[in-house]
């Protein structure tokens, strides 16, 4: 009855159902005309239900230990509870995203500041002029010295000379604090040359001494220079670009009208407080975000 | 006695189900060694069998208000088997215990060497026999075990086990023969490994 091409799984399928009482009666009673007939059969039953008697007999393993539940055992709240929780977790992302987009975007912005100010060089420096003018006048000194130096040639050569230089870059200093008069004194050097400017250097440099006999006759302009008491005790800084400025002056004659300090300070704040503020609210932002990024992330 | 038996678990699962933990313990002590032998024949590993089982009753006493009456063993087999299952799904990676690794079993966790033999060898045998077939049950494909377990170890028939694991009672009868010829074929290549008088076959 056993073919060599028989269908093992189907005939063990068949024994196994038969040692459990699980075949149909008709598929029973064919089997066990089978195995009548077959011994082959009859020993692979016998063999699967030996086996299977084995695995039946096997002892329980006892439970090692007591499974008691206890309150804190069930207390904890089932996973359902749990799931609303990361409802507070859901904008963790998105905050996460915030934060790293105003992070970025502040940092553009400040780089970007730094860049242009790196630019401007002294214009970052604007508003200090207001506070220390002494600080801008040095750095324009080298330009300034020009007004006086080109007053200088004619008239001062002969008389001050050695004085001349320190002279000259006081007036700058003075220019910078009275533009007005600065810019008129330019204007007119060539038809005033003689009667205006030695009072001028007398009173700046050397003090009161051959300053008031010769501004008597002066222009009108002199009683205006009177403001130069407060430059006065900064002519130190200047010294040396005073000097510089008086082997300079043929050439920049031309430079002087057009370097006025006064227009700086004007042209200077108007971009960058407005993105220096931009810059501080990002990055007040950033704080924040990450603050609430890291609540958001922490949410139990 | 056993309809008295059925009443008593009937009072205690409404009196858990009303939050009486202490009812519930009842059942725990009732049905732990049953839970933790179905566990422990399908994971094969002492603590793996431990934690399914004190996860199994977790789960039910959480999920008491799905049960809808019936056999609540039934219903306990059934959660301890899923579990088992997932279990051995996050196993899957890892290989089977080999069959050569059944002479290092955990003796520890089969502590039924002494009872029952009359003596110390037939004990020793016993002992020897078991481990060496729960070390065969564990080279089964996981879903072959289970349904081995649930048949010849809880002792459940094929409708009940394909209630349990949620397959047809066909699939049942397919898994279960293919087991156990597996396992056949496995004794008889190992029968030098196995106590001559559990040979399946006779020797003269």
């Amino acid at each position: 009855m056993l073919g060599k091409n028989r269908n093992w799984e189907r005939v063990d399928e068949q024994l196994s159902a038969y040692i459990d009482g699980a075949l149909s009666p008709q598929e029973r009673a064919r089997l066990e005309a089978q195995l009548d007939r077959d011994a082959d059969l009859r020993a692979r039953l016998e063999s699967l239900r030996r086996m299977v008697a084995l695995i039946r007999a096997m002892p329980p393993a006892p439970a090692p230990r007591n499974f008691l539940l206890t309150p804190e055992m069930v207390r904890q709240p089932p996973p359902r509870v749990r799931q609303p929780v990361p409802a507070a977790r859901r904008f963790a992302p998105a905050l996460t995203f915030a934060t790293a987009v105003s992070g970025l975007l502040c940092v553009i912005l400040l780089v970007g500041n730094l860049v242009t100010a790196g630019w401007g060089g002294p214009r970052a420096a604007a508003p200090i002029p207001m506070i220390a003018p002494g600080t801008e006048e040095s750095f324009h000194a080298q330009k300034s010295p020009v007004a006086p130096a080109e007053m200088a040639p004619s008239s001062l050569d002969a008389t001050v000379s050695p004085e001349q230089p320190q002279l000259a870059s006081a007036m700058t200093v003075s220019e910078t604090v009275v533009p007005e008069t600065q810019t008129w004194n330019e204007m007119t050097p060539s038809p005033l040359e003689e009667a205006p400017f030695p009072p001028e250097i007398g009173g700046m440099g050397g003090g009161a001494e051959p300053g008031p006999s010769l501004r008597e006759p002066g222009e009108p302009e002199e009683p205006e220079t009177p403001v130069f008491p407060t430059p006065a005790p900064e002519p130190l800084p200047s010294e040396q670009e005073g000097a510089a400025g008086a082997t300079a002056t043929p050439l920049m004659l031309e430079a002087t009208p057009t370097s006025p300090p006064v227009e700086m300070p004007k042209a200077e704040p108007a971009l960058p407080p407005t993105s220096w503020l931009t810059v501080g609210g990002l990055a007040l932002m950033t704080v924040v975000l990450a603050f609430l990024s890291i609540r958001a992330w922490r949410a139990r | 006695m056993n309809a008295g038996r059925n009443q008593d678990e009937r009072r205690l699962v409404a009196a858990a189900q009303r939050g009486d933990l202490d009812a519930f313990n009842e059942l725990v002590l009732t049905y732990q060694d049953r839970v933790y032998n179905l566990a422990y024949r399908i994971l094969g590993d002492s603590a793996a069998a431990e934690d399914v089982t004190q996860e199994t009753f977790i789960a039910a006493y959480r999920h008491l208000s799905t049960f809808r009456g019936g056999s609540f063993l039934s219903w306990l087999m059934r959660t301890v088997a899923n579990r088992c299952y997932d279990e051995l799904r996050r196993r899957k990676r890892r290989p089977a215990v080999s069959w050569e690794s059944f002479g290092e079993m955990d003796e520890e966790a089969n502590p039924f060497l002494v009872n029952g033999h009359s003596t110390p060898e037939e004990a020793a045998q016993q002992a020897e026999l078991t481990r060496f077939l729960q070390s065969a049950i564990l080279t089964l494909p996981s879903d072959q075990r289970v349904v081995l377990v649930l048949s010849d170890v809880e002792g459940m028939n094929y409708q009940e086990i394909a209630d349990t694991v949620g397959i047809p009672v066909g699939t049942v009868k397919s898994r279960l023969a293919r087991a156990r010829a597996r396992l056949r074929d496995m004794l008889q290549a190992q029968k030098e490994l196995l106590p001559r008088a559990y040979r399946l076959e006779d020797e003269d």
